[in-house]
């Protein structure tokens, strides 16, 4: 069922293009979107919680950027079309969708590897999509650094395998995260040290963590609007799942050097991405160093290496994903009717619907009530408190004020002041704003979650797993 | 032998600065590492990704580049970003380096880990040191042949999966490294990493 599941998005891609000829084409990609999401659900009992979690949150998004996919294709008089077309971009959307849910429903280092690797086929030519300039050199900074990361972390896979054989794993199961926690004890520490820490490297450049994000902002402000928000909403959540997953046997083979290399690079990357949040002039960059930013306090709090920082830091991954999501679907519609996402040439805002759900958006980033943000933020800050990490905790609050700083700048200079004047206005179709709709009813849905037994499960399952 | 080889055409491609020479320097570095990752008693499955794995890196990934050099009047001149004496004294740094981590406890009884690391660090070198973006696919090309001796060195015994990935990472490199090659090439003819100036802060 979980195969069915994995591979339902990009068959679904393939198909909807092989029926070209239909004249309701797009309700087609719809249904089968539909479908591929529905099977994910069916083969959740499948999965750990863990797996069942990131698998959710991958399908749901994925399922609402192929809805907004379907109604901006109409309005891409802004882009340089010349590289694009629209049969390859669903074929890419779908194979994007499916390395995901290989990323996350696999039980081994090497699948997870995989998975994340085929990302990198599918987004390279979703972020150079428009084929502008712009686009494709930051499809071929993405391309090499992300390239080179994740090779580094294959290194360190190949490593793991050989600590794991040498500890008398069956050469099989010598990826496997639960093989390797079991077997911890005869897993040489210096050899298991390296080959986690490639790991993390790795699994890092890919979440876009100091100082191997260089990448990530390129790549997410000039990615069509709906592959920013899977981009930053569920490809760094991949990468920081595998980095949970490495954690997880890191915890009982190099726990002190691996944490202390999280809360490092987690600080760092929460402070450099909100300074250059400060200097940004452009929506979506500014969006695209936040993600780093977020990035940074999910490592911060894995670092912590409690239960509670766990817990906080898979459902500040979850809130993140919904509130950035709808933030770019947002800036996409915003970027559609003003042809512009500069910020001193965005005004009004508030004045439209796609202004209002913006805003709605840079709340739940900056941290306020009543997002989940909110919520994973002071989870953070108070497991970081408890653990003493007081350095790590000086970092993550400086990070949030000067990000909310920033955020609060680009909301009174974008919603204030008068109309635009050319305001180019067409009536979005209802997909657009379904999937813009439901990214924001489920991200203020998520305040509470931890408040709800059955939606805190699965990261409650994990989280008292988390060895110590 | 085979190792003095990997050596060897490493340097050399971290070093020179013409194509043609570059790629004969890359098939011999890979040809050296596929001899040494060829596997064991190979199963049919075993053989049909090695087999996967050497066409995609020694013929598909250099006829691509040289089609594209020939095809759209690219400069064969891979646009070295220091001079010579520079790059040589970096290689010798990276010698040294391999060298230093070989020492270290972790890779006490594995013989050529040295080799591999020195592998890794010459193909992100040659993407440092050129400006041509054909040099940054070339060390792309490579770092999927480290990786292969990276397996074979590393863990010899691990099952397909490692396979797979590195047919993987020759497809990224070969495929759609040089798909966005061409794309670039409408709007930076020379393919000079220094006309990439779009995007800043």
């Amino acid at each position: 069922m979980i195969a069915i599941a994995v591979g339902a998005p990009f068959a679904g891609a393939l198909l909807s293009t092989l029926l070209f000829w239909l004249p309701s084409l797009r309700l087609v990609r719809g249904v089968l979107a539909g479908i591929a999401l529905l099977l994910t659900f069916a083969a959740l009992p499948g999965m750990d919680p863990l797996s069942g979690l990131f698998a959710s949150i991958i399908s749901i998004l994925s399922f609402l950027a192929t809805l907004y996919s379907l109604s901006i294709f109409p309005a891409t008089e802004y882009e340089d079309t010349r590289w694009s077309s629209r049969p390859a971009y669903f074929v890419l959307l779908g194979a994007f969708w499916s390395s995901m849910l290989v990323a996350v429903t696999s039980t081994s280092f090497a699948a997870v590897w995989i998975g994340i690797s085929a990302t990198t086929l599918a987004t390279t030519f979703l972020v150079g999509f428009s084929g502008g300039k712009a686009a494709l050199e930051a499809a071929w900074k993405y391309l090499m650094l992300c390239s080179f990361g994740i090779a580094i972390a294959l290194i360190g896979i190949l490593l793991l395998g050989r600590a794991g054989m040498n500890a008398h794993i069956a050469p099989a199961d010598a990826l496997s995260w639960d093989a390797l926690a079991r077997h911890a004890a005869q897993i040489r520490p210096d050899l298991g040290r390296v080959a986690l820490l490639l790991m993390l490297l790795g699994f890092g450049t890919k979440a876009g963590l100091v100082p191997m994000h260089s990448w990530l902002p390129d790549a997410h402000s000039k990615a069509p609007a709906p592959i920013s928000a899977l981009l930053s909403g569920l490809l760094v959540s991949c990468s920081l799942y595998a980095i949970v997953r490495t954690q997880h046997v890191a915890a009982l083979v190099a726990p002190g050097v691996f944490n202390a290399t999280l809360l490092f690079v987690g600080s760092l990357s929460i402070l450099v991405a909100a300074m250059l949040m400060l200097a940004q002039s452009d929506v979506k960059r500014l969006l695209s160093y936040s993600t780093v930013e977020h990035a940074g306090l999910t490592a911060i709090a894995l670092g912590l290496g409690t239960p509670l920082g766990a817990f906080a830091a898979i459902y500040h991954v979850v809130n993140h994903a919904f509130t950035k999501a709808l933030a770019f679907l947002a800036v996409g519609i915003v970027q559609h009717d003003r042809g512009t996402t500069k910020i001193g040439k965005l005004h009004g805002l508030w004045n439209d619907a796609s202004g209002k759900f913006f805003l709605s958006a840079l709340i739940g980033l900056m941290g306020l009530p009543p997002f989940g943000i909110f919520v994973s933020e002071l989870l953070i800050v108070v497991a970081a408190a408890l653990a003493h990490a007081w350095a790590a905790l000086a970092c993550a609050l400086a990070g949030i004020l000067l990000a909310f700083i920033a955020l609060v700048r680009l909301a009174i200079d974008t919603e204030s002041g008068a109309q635009f004047a050319h305001l180019n206005v067409k009536r979005w179709p209802a997909p657009a704003f379904f999937a813009v709709g439901s990214a924001a009813t489920l991200a203020l849905l998520l305040t509470l979650a931890p408040f709800v037994p059955f939606a805190s499960k699965a990261v409650a399952a994990f989280a008292v797993t988390v060895p110590h | 032998m085979v190792i003095g080889l990997i050596l060897l055409s490493a340097a050399l491609l971290a070093i020179d600065s013409r194509l043609r020479s570059a790629l004969i320097a890359y098939a011999s570095f890979t040809g050296a590492t596929l001899l040494l990752a060829f596997p064991h008693q190979p199963s049919w499955t075993q053989l049909a990704f090695f087999i996967a794995l050497a066409t995609v890196k020694l013929v598909v990934g250099p006829a691509a580049l040289i089609l594209l050099v020939r095809r759209y009047n690219v400069p064969e001149d891979l646009a070295p970003s220091i001079n010579l004496a520079w790059r040589l004294l970096l290689v010798v740094g990276t010698l040294l380096a391999a060298h230093e981590i070989r020492q270290m406890s972790a890779f006490s009884n594995v013989a050529a880990a040295g080799v591999v690391f020195y592998a890794i660090f010459t193909s992100m070198l040659i993407v440092l040191l050129h400006r041509n973006l054909l040099a940054h696919v070339i060390g792309l090309l490579m770092l999927g042949s480290a990786i292969t001796l990276a397996g074979a060195v590393f863990s010899p015994g691990l099952p397909g999966a490692i396979e797979i990935a590195d047919t993987f990472d020759a497809v990224i490199a070969t495929v759609v490294a040089l798909s966005l090659a061409r794309a670039l090439i409408a709007f930076n003819p020379n393919l000079d990493v220094r006309s990439m100036r779009e995007l800043r802060g």
